[in-house]
């Protein structure tokens, strides 16, 4: 019952070709960048075109986990919560802007912390500041500006909140 | 080397402290993600234990 387990549970569905694709977000996808912080749970994004496909999907990943706890599954003793790509674009971007982690013998697909940042601005919980504190250290401004370009509102919103 | 009791308001000892301390924060955010998680696994593991400990 590990992170590292519930990775190769996941690389397995994709492997298998259950899932076509995934990005690791939220704190787990953080902790690439920053200090380890704490979370039960891993939050990845998983790539579908169409809600037809994220049931489908959806249903085919439920049937191979070890069990459901509310909106997680269990996969490798850990609850993991699988956004669908659909939810919005910037779920999306941040699946095609992903970068491929080696750790052990796994690789990964790791939300960008320019992605992660907008992520969190979007959230923005007391716990987002100090994440995005934390990862503003090591950016690329040129593409976190990028990003808030294309993704915050006419009030930016998001850049406001930086 | 000579030992000097420190007042209670020193700074000398504080620097140190919050100097060597910053160091600490940036070595463990360069640490292999690897173990990275593997911190992760053992906080995990303790909150379920204070849970329990909670709930007893």
């Amino acid at each position: 019952m590990s992170f590292t387990e519930a990775f190769k549970v996941l690389n397995g569905l994709k492997r298998r070709k259950v899932i076509r694709d995934y990005v690791v977000i939220g704190a787990v996808g953080a902790t690439n960048y920053m200090e380890p912080v704490f979370t039960e749970d891993i939050d990845v994004v998983v790539l579908v075109d169409t809600d037809e496909e994220y049931r489908r999907t959806f249903a085919a990943i439920a049937q191979q986990t070890e069990a459901q706890d509310g909106m997680h599954q269990v996969l490798g003793g850990v609850p993991v919560q699988l956004f669908p790509s659909t939810i919005m674009p910037l779920y999306r971007d941040t699946l095609e802007g992903a970068l491929q982690v080696r750790f052990g013998n796994l690789r990964v697909k790791f939300a960008s912390a320019e992605h992660l940042i907008l992520l969190y601005l979007l959230a923005f919980r007391e716990r987002d500041h100090l994440r995005v504190r934390s990862l503003l250290l090591n950016i690329d401004e040129g593409r976190l500006q990028e990003l808030l370009d294309r993704f915050d509102d006419e009030e930016n919103t998001l850049a406001g909140r930086l | 080397m000579k030992k000097i009791p420190l007042p209670a308001d020193s700074k000398a000892y504080g620097e140190l402290v919050f100097r060597e301390k910053a160091k600490w924060h940036r070595r463990r955010a360069r640490m292999s993600l690897l173990r990275k998680l593997e911190v992760l696994d053992r906080l995990r593991e303790r909150a379920r234990k204070l849970a329990k400990i909670r709930r007893d």
